[in-house]
């Protein structure tokens, strides 16, 4: 056999196999893609869907100290908690919020409470990029594996193509339909290979570190998960339930503040709180340092314990705790967001032409794509247009709506209409509509809150933009999705 | 003043543009230039100053790409243009359907639940070396936490590129042998 019939055997065998794991795992990654798109902004999302919140740009130690009894107030007649989370303000979210056990709620400068957190929708957009709304652990399992399945995607897609690099500023996008789909597919996933392989394989290492820490557990530990976790993230002191008086929190936060003036605190967390065993965990993050941030231990005293040591510890510390932010951009503010976000379309984009590619192929071997092309339109444009109804039941019905049932109820009709109608599911009409929604949405949205903070108001302005860009009406597509129609090719 | 390493990585950026497939020395400089800005992002602020060279020359790249959509001239007329060039197509074999079936049954178990298994075992050895005699400690279940993913990545990359379920299954049982390796001389 000569190197050059090897080769092309290997070529031909790697677009095989990237072409079946398209199939397989195509429309999960894309899911993941879209809703990991959104999840870069997070937090502006959270206060997008509730915008008429108090807001307050920071938060003293003995206003976060004064939160605690308001707080606890309010859960008077709940379970007490064990866990208690101060989320510090910031710019993109400019608000306190005080998470327990039971609920969530929001805070005002003073402490008080400003309003319940109800952010739903939100939160079920990021349940779905992390763990697919699945049983946590189980859904970042399965999370994982397809992170794997992407990056054996990636790498097949450039063994597929020896002139991939060759070609890497040719995109013809106003060629054949094909042609210009190819290309897109080709380009996009040349230049945002490092950034894909990044985003996918740190993806994978929090999704499947639970299998690692199972094995390590069940090999070391006798099944217990928590000190294997304690060897990156630091161990909990000994519980002891005897009461006692609110842990000083104000003194931890002052004392972190004057020690590490650099830092600038995210959480304050409170463990066992009002017992002998309780102890506080002040988070803060470092500047210039891709780790999530360093975790400052208190008693209940307030008198410093020490660090974990994720800043300055061992190399693995260090590395683990800097695989999140890496993975959800959250290292240099809003232009590597905004970078994050364009890299996920792009990646939405791949994911979409690749088996738009496949589908066009087979309708071009005389197959009747209709259903599957059908299917697969409702996939690329249902999923982020069933994201926007379901912002619109939650704004209709408020926090406690159902929102995950929702998603995949109207998600699986969908599909099953696709299969059922295809006609009615075009890719045009399909983009037509999720266009459309998504513009009279945000314009929904602007009047019923009368614009809001500054954020609020770009959020509203982005997705107008986003949502016209993708009606463009008027102007010829070269197609990301499905073919436009079901019915064989001659050609 | 990590501004200058980053303003290094644009000009490399465009110089690799402006000497794709024309000068290739240009070209070859500006990728040099690249890594020397990354590699200088990286003695300003380590990892993070990668983090942020790195994103921002992926979106220099993909600003160009956009731009070259953006001027691409429409289309030919069908006459002209000829018959499309013939794209590299993903497809899959149309063996009879019930071997077909059984084919890609075996290449699933092959590619996830086996070589799952095979990472993670090569992982676990990793850990085990790393660790020897002592404690559970960060730097050996980091490393597990990184290896598992990336190895499962290789394999699956490997067992995908090779010409059917039998030679599928070398890859794992290789890793697998190798992590055995490890343990034992762990």
């Amino acid at each position: 056999m000569t190197t050059a019939t090897r080769d092309k055997s290997l070529v031909q065998r790697a677009l095989s196999g990237h072409a079946a794991i398209g199939l397989i795992a195509g429309a999960l990654i894309y899911l993941i893609a879209v809703t990991g798109t959104l999840v870069v902004v997070l937090e502006q999302w959270q206060r997008w869907e509730q915008p008429d919140i108090a807001e307050s740009a920071g938060l003293t130690p003995q206003a976060a100290q004064a939160s605690i009894p308001n707080v606890r107030a309010q859960e008077a007649d709940m379970t007490p908690t064990a866990h208690l989370y101060i989320r510090m303000p910031n710019a993109a979210l400019p608000r306190p919020v005080v998470t327990t056990d039971n609920k969530a709620w929001y805070i005002d400068g003073e402490g008080r409470i400003a309003g319940r957190e109800g952010h739903s929708w939100t939160e079920m957009v990021a349940a779905l990029h992390y763990n697919l709304t699945l049983p946590v652990i189980w859904g970042m399992i399965l999370v994982g594996a397809l992170g794997v399945a992407l990056a054996a995607l990636l790498v097949t897609g450039v063994v597929a193509h020896p002139k991939i690099f060759k070609d890497a500023f040719r995109l013809r996008a106003r060629a054949e339909p094909q042609l210009a789909r190819t290309d897109w597919h080709n380009r996009l996933g040349v230049w945002t290979l490092p950034f894909t392989l990044m985003v996918t394989l740190t993806g994978a290492f929090i999704g499947l570190s639970y299998t690692s820490v199972g094995t390590l557990a069940q090999s070391y530990t006798g099944g217990a998960m928590d000190p294997v976790y304690a060897t990156i993230f630091g161990a909990e002191p000994e519980h002891d339930p005897a009461p006692a008086p609110m842990a000083n929190i104000a003194r931890a936060m002052e004392t972190v503040a004057a020690r590490f003036p650099d830092a600038e605190p995210t959480y304050i967390v409170v463990h066992d709180p009002m017992t002998q065993g309780q102890f506080v965990q002040v988070i803060a993050e470092h500047p210039r340092q891709l780790i999530y941030g360093e975790v400052y231990s208190f008693d209940g005293a307030g008198s410093y314990l020490g660090k974990v040591g994720l800043s300055d510890g061992a190399l693995g510390r260090q590395a683990a705790a800097s695989t999140y932010n890496l993975h959800f951009g959250n290292y240099a503010g809003l232009p590597v967001q905004l970078a994050y976000i364009a890299f996920g379309i792009a990646l939405c984009v791949i994911t979409a032409t690749g088996t738009t590619m496949w589908l066009r192929k087979r309708r071009r071997k005389g197959h009747d794509i209709a259903r599957m092309a059908a299917a697969w339109a409702m996939t690329v444009w249902g999923i982020p247009l069933v994201l926007v109804l379901v912002a619109a039941l939650r704004f209709a019905g408020g926090p406690d709506m159902p929102v995950v049932a929702a998603f995949w109820g109207l998600l699986g009709a969908g599909l099953i209409a696709a299969a059922a109608w295809p006609a009615l599911f075009s890719d045009a009409a399909m983009r037509r509509v999720l266009g459309i929604a998504m513009i009279a949405g945000a314009l929904l949205h602007l009047v019923w809150f009368g614009g809001g903070a500054p954020g609020v108001v770009a959020m509203n302005l982005a997705i107008l933009a986003t949502g016209a860009v993708i009606w463009r009406p008027g102007l010829r597509t070269a197609g990301v999705a499905a073919p436009r129609t079901g019915r064989p090719e001659t050609a | 003043m990590i501004a200058a390493p980053l303003l290094l990585i644009l000009v490399a950026v465009a110089l690799v543009r402006a000497g794709w497939g024309r000068d290739r020395r240009l070209s070859h400089g500006g990728w040099a230039l690249g890594v020397g800005a990354l590699i200088w992002c990286a003695l300003l602020d380590g990892a993070w100053g990668v983090a942020v060279g790195a994103t921002l020359g992926v979106a220099a790249a993909m600003a160009i790409v956009l731009f070259v959509a953006a001027t691409a001239p429409a289309r030919r007329s069908p006459q002209r243009a000829g018959a499309p060039r013939s794209d590299r197509m993903a497809t899959l074999s149309t063996r009879p359907a019930d071997l077909a079936l059984g084919r890609r049954l075996a290449v699933f178990a092959l590619t996830v639940p086996v070589s799952f298994l095979a990472a993670q075992w090569f992982a676990f050895a990793c850990n085990a070396a790393m660790k020897g005699d002592a404690p559970l400690e960060a730097n050996s279940v980091a490393t597990m936490f990184m290896v598992q993913p990336l190895v499962w990545a290789g394999l699956m990359t490997w067992q995908l590129c090779q010409r059917g379920p039998a030679e599928m299954i070398r890859p794992p049982l290789l890793v697998a042998a190798i992590g055995a390796l490890i343990w034992i001389f762990a």
